[in-house]
């Protein structure tokens, strides 16, 4: 059986599965039996994507699998490397998730329909790693948007309502947008297919044709993708959402959904506008908007998973920082033709790709520990809040050493595997800065030395943010003594299960940063053909000195400004009132998911679409009343009928007459019945109903049918 | 034979029907079951029909030589839309005999319903077998007559007003269509439906914006049946029928008739390289693509579910106009897959919609809070038809809605792509008034309390049920494998049936 479509199909069967044996199941046992379906399912998950990685390790096979006619216009699936890469993590990610839900989630009421869209998701998510179209892509994306949506909306709460409807809001909006994008695009290159994609752009882009077009179909998905990633300005889903989901869900949001948006942007990058120095731009500018607002908000939160969502904003920032260095310096590489130039700039372009894939690997394996960590902590203190928080870490060894690893890495401390990624981007921009030509280049160099000072100030927010919540949790005791010492007590505040998950994912992190030669570069080589086989992106790196003096300089200057930011917001600003704790300082007014929009589509949309609509409803009808009052108004009714006519008084005195003689004649004795007047009622009566009747819509019908038979019999008498 | 056999489905209904007044049942029973037996007689030799293939013209009466004749045939569009009514038809039938029980109007009532509904049945074939104009529009007219005792069947004056503004809004709309005919008697070759149209172009010369002014107005005059703005109010109006006839004929079978006219009346009888390209198809699609966004913002605003569900046809009606209108092929592949695909999608939510009301009397949407628990069934169902109407990937919606967007696209007419934004606003809304339903009932919020709900709401007998799981099956089988129906559907769009 292909393996590829196994990974895919396989989570959906045994969603399916689980759902249909355990779904009535109220029973503890029968929670615990399904907990370890799912687990031993995403083990089995895990090794069907690791088989094709270890059988090609250098990972240049490709292999597409179709399903022709499914969804309309088929599917298709592609393998490489980097995609296999991906699929693993995923696979990985979900694997420890479960194990680690398996505590997590043992009190739940509704685990098990967790459980489904939990497998959905992870099928739908493989769908896209492997997409070989932009049409499966989407169709994958679309499903996990749905899927995922359940996490959001998981535990009922009108809060977690509110969170769900912005995330299905804000996803079905992308998923317009992407949906709107690809039609632009097959339009404008006649496929949908990778590749192809690309050779028909790269043709436009040779003929010098004009690239309005691929823009707006570029810009539209990076909608619908950033949505996904979270990148400024359709982030705003992020910090509820990321609240609201159970911290497994949680974890992947953040650790692998948002990589889908990113991902999603790369193929966008790669695949429509090649090597276009203007949407390197405008994804650095989004890059650097996304990281330093992130950021900036993660230091002011006060609440302990909201920091980490804002961090995961960041941390994508940067990413995006590292793919919009990738596509300029591919764009310097096109045009230059000094050859000993064009060696250098393809070096430094090999660091910008790895850079940012391993950026991406590093975010998630730091995410899923931070996270699941949030979720040991929400379990047994039962709130995020940093006042109540505060001190639970005190003499919990585990929780120690793998929340360390984890803040340290993000924070791009030497010898861990934030360092490597970060140093790698860092110097993909100081080396653009002094390759560029800066009579050819997009902007001043002065303009990407502020980029790169950018680079290492948001570098000093994460440090301040993870110091912040290190400082919380470890070194301050809580203002509650009694609750401190019963956290300092809580000694089984985790399973094995659970610290087995937190474990598996903390050990990569120091594992990276120890030896990045040996480690990182060969990861790191998978990001060379992610781009199929075009042999321009596929150049070798010369070796970088990760521990040299001006490598390390760049992360010392992080430090310091987190120390710096750490000092002057968190300690003087938000701890300003000893005895009240820390506050968010953030301005509520500058919610934009509240204040934007919402307000845009609540207020603006539904007040002006509704005004017009309810114009054009009763247009017609209006009409009509007018017409009837005016022109076709009802011919009024006399007040004061006569009662009867000429025939019924000469009937009703002719009557009385014959009477009044049969009764002589008869001899018997005369009464006057007054048939005049009962004569001349029944004739108003009549008249009046007959009246009734021809107004009634039977009586048109019945006119309008004998004409239709009329009209019937004398075509048969013609014919 | 075939001739015969095409009278016969078309006049069967009707006999039934009648029959049925004049039959003595002694039990309910009896009569469901005698009732059902000759509905699905019919279908079944709609089906044996329709398996003939395409026929010749069959004419039966003819009046002022060669061009003013009752004719009859069977070939692709009537195969399309002739097989949707078939198989519908004994389905929400079944469906109507536990709501009807509902209702209490007694049995006379309830019997000369069961005659309008069913004589609507063999109406409907009519139309979708007709040969020519001057047949369909008899069928057409004859459509809103039968029609009109089914929306006035409750006797409420909301229910007489309603039919009122049916019944106007329809034949005014006939009569627009009736100049069409006129135009078509003397500027064309004959009334018979030809792939290509039928219009002689020496005969018009430089007429041709006139020609072009007569064909608005009889795709407006169609179009009121198809519901398009501004001529589109009756349709939340008839709401006030009950559900089997609310979703059969003002979901599929009626407002399909007047998308199907339009699309005889654009294919066959104008020709589609007529209209192209001119100022009619901009007109139009403006027309409709506003529609299209309009119907679903007033669904937004409705909280009323039946009459949300109606503006929704609304919108969706359009799409198909939308299809017909980029006036290719393909465009025309969108329309006829639309036509089918949201046929089984809103009959199944507006049962739904019914059995919320039956089981729950729930009429509101703001009534539904929490109801997915004690009716789960029906609220799984109409879950699955909400994603399928907003078009997600794997259901039928998307397929439709994919066909009509690419065909927007590949047609190149810089008016069929703003409808293709127009679509995806479209599918935003329709996100937002179908899951609003699905969101209050599946998670009325943590501080709900079940115990308001009533004791014996609960999911309905099999004659609901099962209609409704046929539909979810063909809802998803068409979402994710539907190469053979596309198939067919573009050979019909490129005249080879």
């Amino acid at each position: 059986m292909n393996m590829i479509l196994f990974a895919v199909i396989f989570p959906f069967v045994i969603g399916l599965l689980v759902w249909f044996v355990f779904r009535s199941g109220k029973s503890d046992q029968g929670k615990r039996f399904a907990s370890v379906c799912v687990i031993l399912a995403a083990a089995v998950e895990l090794a069907a994507v690791l088989v094709p990685l270890i059988q090609n390790l250098n990972g240049a096979t490709f292999e597409t699998v179709s399903l022709a006619g499914i969804g309309g216009q088929g599917l298709h699936f592609l393998y490489t490397g980097f995609r296999g890469s991906f699929a693993v993590l995923t696979a990985f990610a979900w694997f420890v998730t479960f194990l680690f839900s398996k505590e997590y989630m043992k009190n739940d009421t509704h685990v098990i329909r967790y459980d489904l869209f939990n497998l959905f998701t992870l099928g739908a998510t493989m769908g896209i790693f492997y997409a070989a179209d932009l049409f499966t892509l989407f169709f994958f994306f679309e499903i996990m948007s749905f899927t995922s949506f359940m996490w959001v909306a998981h535990r009922q709460t009108k809060e977690s309502a509110y969170a769900a409807g912005t995330y299905l809001g804000i996803a079905i909006a992308g998923g317009m947008a992407i949906l709107m994008g690809l039609f632009i695009a097959y339009n404008q290159l006649g496929t949908l297919t990778f590749g192809e994609l690309y050779n028909g752009a790269a043709a436009k882009i040779q003929a010098g044709e004009d690239l309005t077009w691929l823009y707006v179909a570029a810009g539209c998905m990076f909608v619908g993708f950033g949505a996904k990633a979270s990148a400024f300005p359709v982030h705003v889903w992020l910090p509820q959402s990321y609240t609201q989901a159970p911290a497994p869900a949680t974890a992947l949001l953040s650790a692998i959904l948002s990589k889908t948006g990113v991902f999603g942007i790369l193929l966008v990058s790669l695949e429509i506008l090649p090597m276009q120095s203007g949407w390197g731009v405008f994804i650095l500018l989004v890059g650097l908007t996304t990281m330093v607002l992130g950021g900036i908000r993660g230091v002011m939160s006060n609440n302990f998973k909201t920091t980490l969502a804002y961090s995961s904003m960041s941390q994508i920032g940067f990413i995006l920082v590292g793919m919009a260095m990738q596509i300029l310096l591919a764009q310097m590489m096109t045009v230059s033709t000094d050859a000993e130039l064009s060696r250098e700039v393809s070096n430094v372009f090999s660091m910008a790709v790895n850079g940012t894939y391993l950026h991406m690997l590093n975010h998630s394996l730091v995410k899923l520990v931070l996270f699941m960590i949030a979720g040991i902590i929400f379990a047994q203190v039962g709130s995020y809040d940093l006042n109540r928080v505060r001190g639970f870490g005190h003499k919990k060894p585990f929780l120690l050493v793998t929340f360390t690893l984890a803040v340290a890495g993000v924070g791009g401390i030497p010898l861990l595997n934030g360092y490597v990624s970060k140093t790698l981007l860092h110097e993909s921009i100081v080396e653009y800065t002094a390759l560029m030509d800066p009579a050819t280049a997009v902007a001043s160099p002065m303009a990407f030395r502020i980029v790169e000072y950018l680079f290492l100030f948001s570098g000093g927010l994460t440090v301040a943010y993870m110091t912040k919540l290190f400082i919380v949790l470890f070194v301050e005791k809580n203002c509650d003594e009694k609750l401190q010492s019963e956290y300092e007590s809580k000694k089984a505040y985790a399973s094995v299960l659970s610290k087995i998950a937190i474990g598996l994912c903390a050990l990569p992190i120091p594992f990276i940063g120890l030896f990045p030669g040996a480690v990182a570069d060969p990861i790191a080589r998978y990001g060379f053909v992610h781009s199929g086989a075009r042999e321009l992106w596929a150049v070798d790196q010369e070796e970088v000195f990760y521990f040299s003096v001006k490598n390390l300089s760049g992360a010392l200057v992080s430090i310091v400004v987190g120390a710096i930011v750490y000092i002057l917001i968190v300690r003087l600003l938000m701890l300003r009132k000893k005895e009240e704790g820390y506050r968010g300082i953030f301005p509520a007014w500058l919610d934009m998911e509240r204040y934007v929009y919402r307000a845009v589509l609540y207020k603006g949309a539904t007040v002006g679409l509704g005004i017009i609509s309810r114009i054009l409803d009763s247009m017609v009808d209006t009409i009509v009343v007018i017409l009837r009052k005016t022109v076709y108004s009802d011919r009024p009714l006399p007040y004061e009928l006569p009662e009867g006519n000429y025939f019924t008084h000469s009937l009703g005195r002719t009557i009385e007459r014959v009477r009044r003689l049969y009764c002589t004649i008869m001899k018997k004795d005369y009464e006057p019945k007054n048939y005049e007047h009962k004569l001349a009622i029944k004739s108003t009566e009549f008249f009046e109903s007959g009246r009734i009747i021809e107004r009634s819509l039977s009586f048109g019908l019945f006119m309008f049918c004998l004409g239709l038979g009329l009209t019937m019999i004398y075509l048969f008498m013609v014919n | 034979m075939i001739l015969g056999l095409m009278l016969t489905v078309i006049l069967l209904p009707f006999v039934g029907g009648i029959l049925l007044n004049l039959i003595k049942f002694k039990e309910k029973k009896q009569k469901q079951i005698y009732i059902f037996s000759y509905v699905v007689l019919n279908t079944i030799l709609t089906y044996i029909l329709l398996a003939q293939g395409p026929t010749d013209t069959m004419r039966i009466i003819n009046y002022a030589g060669a061009k003013l004749n009752f004719a009859l045939k069977v070939d692709g569009m009537s195969m399309v839309f002739g097989g949707l009514v078939a198989t519908l038809w004994p389905l929400a039938t079944l469906y109507s005999f536990p709501y009807m029980e509902h209702e209490n109007n007694g049995p006379v009532h309830e019997n000369i319903f069961y005659m309008f509904y069913t004589a609507t049945y063999g109406v409907t074939l009519g139309i979708a077998m007709s040969g020519n104009m001057l047949t369909m529009y008899c069928f057409y007219e004859l459509l809103t007559l039968v029609t009109v005792p089914l929306v006035m069947h409750t006797l409420t004056r909301e229910a007489v007003l309603a039919s009122r503004k049916y019944f106007y809004y329809s034949l005014g709309g006939a009569a627009f269509a009736f100049i069409g005919m006129i135009f078509l008697i003397i500027y064309g070759d004959s009334l018979d439906f030809i792939f290509g149209g039928v219009l002689n172009l020496s005969a018009i010369g430089d007429k041709k914006n006139l020609l072009l002014l007569v064909y608005v107005f009889s795709f407006m005059g169609f179009g009121v049946k198809a519901a398009v703005c501004p001529f589109n109010s009756w349709l939340p109006q008839a709401g006030v029928a009950p559900t089997p006839v609310t979703a059969l004929l003002h979901a599929v079978a009626v407002v399909k008739s007047g998308a199907f006219a339009i699309m005889r009346l654009t294919y066959y009888s104008f020709g589609a390289d007529f209209v192209r390209g001119t100022w009619a198809q901009y007109l139009l699609l403006g027309i409709v693509i506003f529609t299209i966004v309009y119907g679903c913002s007033m669904a937004v605003k409705e909280t009323h579910i039946k009459r949300r569900l109606a503006y929704s046809t609304i919108s969706n009606l359009s799409y198909i106009l939308f299809g017909v209108l980029i006036m290719t092929p393909l465009g025309l592949v969108g329309a006829l897959t639309h036509m089918i695909f949201h046929g089984v999608m809103k009959i199944c939510s507006f049962f739904c919609a019914g059995a919320m009301i039956t089981q729950a009397h729930a009429n509101y949407v703001y009534e539904l809070d929490g109801m997915a628990k004690k009716m789960p069934k029906i609220f799984a169902i109409f879950t699955v038809s909400a994603f399928a109407l907003m078009g997600v990937p794997g259901l039928c919606g998307f397929v439709s809605k994919w066909n009509l967007a690419s065909a927007a696209f590949a047609s190149g007419n810089p008016m069929a792509i703003i409808g293709v934004g127009g679509l995806l606003i479209s599918a935003l809304l329709t996100a937002i008034y179908m899951l609003t339903i699905v969101i209050r009932a599946y998670f009325p919020g943590n501080d709900f309390d079940y115990a308001t709900l009533h004791e014996e709401i609960q999911d309905p007998d099999w004659r609901m049920v099962l209609p409704l799981t046929l539909f979810v099956i063909a809802m998803v089988v068409f979402g994710v494998y539907s190469g053979p129906l596309v198939n067919f559907f573009t050979s019909v769009a490129n005249g080879l049936i």
